[in-house]
């Protein structure tokens, strides 16, 4: 298995795995959704630029203190809307399919969304509002366990794949074969595997893996996978 | 029991769980089922997913069989995991019990933050009214001299001259954006080990104390206490509960206890939440009274003395005894 997925055992007593998102992508995220506080903050400006020439002074004025009031919650707030109306992913996070859920494996509450949201002005240190992404929480991210920044410290939070990679290729048909010795139910699994991934790689590839199991069903390339793609029948089959 | 013959027992099974995922994602936040789905039978499906895939697992079933219930019993968790949104009970309930408790359990650090704030401040208020010229040392005379101005009886151009409604909205949104921020940002560096809370603590309290004090000094009492003493009241106190909150977190990092470090400030990130959204609360209602109260000209000084006598008991009131004895629901 990936060294990024991580467990999570639930009450069912079932175990969990989820794929944690690296900085990468969580940086491509981040910068999809700077982008659009940037086209807000850019299209205010306008409306504020146009509204002073237009409006008179005692309704400019009325503006800019709805627009600061504005500001605040855009400023604070975005993400953690985002987080929790639209199942823990910002617009950025949600192009590149990851979403942010609490280190239980739950989906995220009210207050981890607040609290990784609020503590993000650390993360940003150094450098406040100029880098904002390469403050001390990409030091976290790159040193620290499973990708947290702050802020995704003290919430409890981690920022996983929101789609599973799931392979829905199934072996192909053949005749089933009992094997000439007893397997176990490992080297069982490794043969369904085998045959389940026949069709994305290469035939030399095939050959190759299949030649390894020679001492097993005693051929060599195409019919030793033949061989094992009948054994793999017999495996899931039900006969 | 081999794989073929567990599929084929249970795919419409697994086909149904699936297509009623799908239906609920889709309607988002609002908890709906597919038509013939209810609470009942989804608790019931997922039980049986959740030991289907365990099943699956002891029994070495193909990666793709796994992976394919893993799917659906994580649709499943999140799905039961789901938190309704926040109704107006709950809100009611978090004003008059959940925040003052907060509170009051955190007692200590409440007691720390308010001496490192307001007891700072009073000291540095008294010492410039003993010795007038450290004001100089401390804040700019540039700067003293723009606070001056706005506090000038003779001159009364910004903060006492008379505004339009107009303005005060625009300073109601300067006053959210700018004093909230401040508090969130005092709560949030707490986690340096509580030395940014504590900075931040500090330095707005030497300041805000620097300029009582000159202020006292140059004679503008009249123009300048009626003005702070009602939004004083929520704000001042504002401070000192993101002061207590940041003091949490980096307590929690100091002295985790049993916990380890990580766990010790997940732990006290969630329970002083109450207090931090209760801050910002303070702040906003602060900024209210500053921008249409405090700033008005009509109001006598005496009107706004009691008026802030009125908040500031109603603030301490409110701490010490909203809630008791209800906070367990």
């Amino acid at each position: 298995m990936l060294d990024t997925q991580i467990k999570i055992e639930t009450p069912e007593g079932i175990e969990l795995g989820v794929r944690i998102a690296g900085p990468v992508v969580r940086g491509f995220a981040y910068f999809i959704d700077s982008l659009i506080k940037f086209v807000v903050y850019f299209a205010l400006y306008f409306l504020v630029l146009f509204s002073y020439a237009g409006l008179s002074e005692s309704s400019f004025n009325v503006l800019i203190g709805i627009l600061l009031i504005l500001m605040f919650f855009f400023e604070w707030f975005y993400s953690v809307f985002f987080e929790i109306f639209k199942d823990g992913a910002t617009p950025g996070k949600k192009v590149m399919g990851i979403k942010v859920i609490c280190d239980s494996g739950v989906p995220i509450t009210w207050s981890s969304s607040l609290t990784r949201n609020i503590v993000r002005v650390v993360d940003m240190l150094p450098f406040f509002y100029f880098f904002p992404s390469c403050g001390v929480g990409l030091l976290f991210i790159l040193f620290g366990k499973n990708f947290k920044r702050i802020g995704d410290i003290a919430a409890g939070t981690i920022v996983v794949h929101a789609k599973e990679k799931n392979n829905t290729h199934r072996i192909a048909e053949a005749e089933p074969l009992v094997p000439s010795q007893p397997l176990s139910l490992d080297d069982k699994k490794a043969i369904v595997m085998f045959s389940e991934r026949l069709n994305s790689m290469s035939e030399p590839r095939a050959y190759e893996l299949a030649d390894i199991l020679e001492i097993l069903t005693d051929e060599l390339g195409p019919k030793g996978v033949e061989k094992l793609n009948r054994y793999a029948n017999w495996v899931v089959g039900e006969k | 029991m081999k794989q073929q013959t567990f599929e084929r027992l249970h795919a419409k099974f697994w086909d149904d769980f699936e297509s009623m995922l799908e239906v609920y994602n889709k309607k988002g936040t609002s908890s709906g089922y597919s038509a013939n789905y209810s609470h009942e039978r989804f608790i019931n499906d997922y039980r049986l997913i959740c030991q289907h895939y365990s099943l699956s697992k002891s029994r070495a079933y193909s990666n793709n069989l796994i992976g394919r219930l893993h799917s659906l019993a994580m649709g499943g968790h999140q799905v039961l995991y789901k938190r309704d949104n926040i109704p107006l009970g709950r809100i009611l309930h978090f004003i008059t019990t959940e925040f003052p408790c907060a509170v009051r359990r955190e007692y200590k650090l409440m007691i720390v933050s308010i001496l490192l704030f307001f007891g700072v401040m009073f000291a540095s208020a008294s010492l410039i009214v003993a010795k007038p010229d450290l004001a100089y040392s401390v804040v700019s005379e540039y700067q003293l001299k723009g606070i001056e101005n706005m506090y000038d009886p003779g001159e009364r151009k910004n903060i006492g001259r008379k505004r339009d409604s107009d303005s005060d909205i625009l300073m109601f949104g300067f006053y959210i954006r700018n004093n909230t921020g401040i508090g969130l940002g005092t709560f949030a560096s707490g986690i340096i080990f509580g030395v940014g809370t504590i900075f931040i603590l500090l330095f707005n309290a030497i300041f805000i104390g620097v300029i009582s004090g000159h202020i006292i000094n140059v004679g503008f009492i009249d123009t300048f206490f009626p003005f702070v003493v009602g939004h004083g009241s929520f704000e001042l106190t504002a401070i000192a509960l993101a002061g207590c909150a940041g003091l949490k977190l980096g307590m929690a990092l100091l002295n985790p206890g049993r916990y380890s470090r990580f766990d010790s400030v997940k732990r006290s990130a969630l329970h002083i939440m109450p207090i931090v959204i209760g801050m910002m609360g303070m702040f906003i209602i602060a900024a209210f009274i500053e921008a249409f109260w405090s700033s008005s000209t009509f109001l006598s000084n005496e009107t706004k003395y009691i008026t802030g006598a009125i908040l500031w008991t109603f603030v301490i009131i409110y701490f010490l005894f909203s809630g008791r004895g209800r906070a367990h629901r």
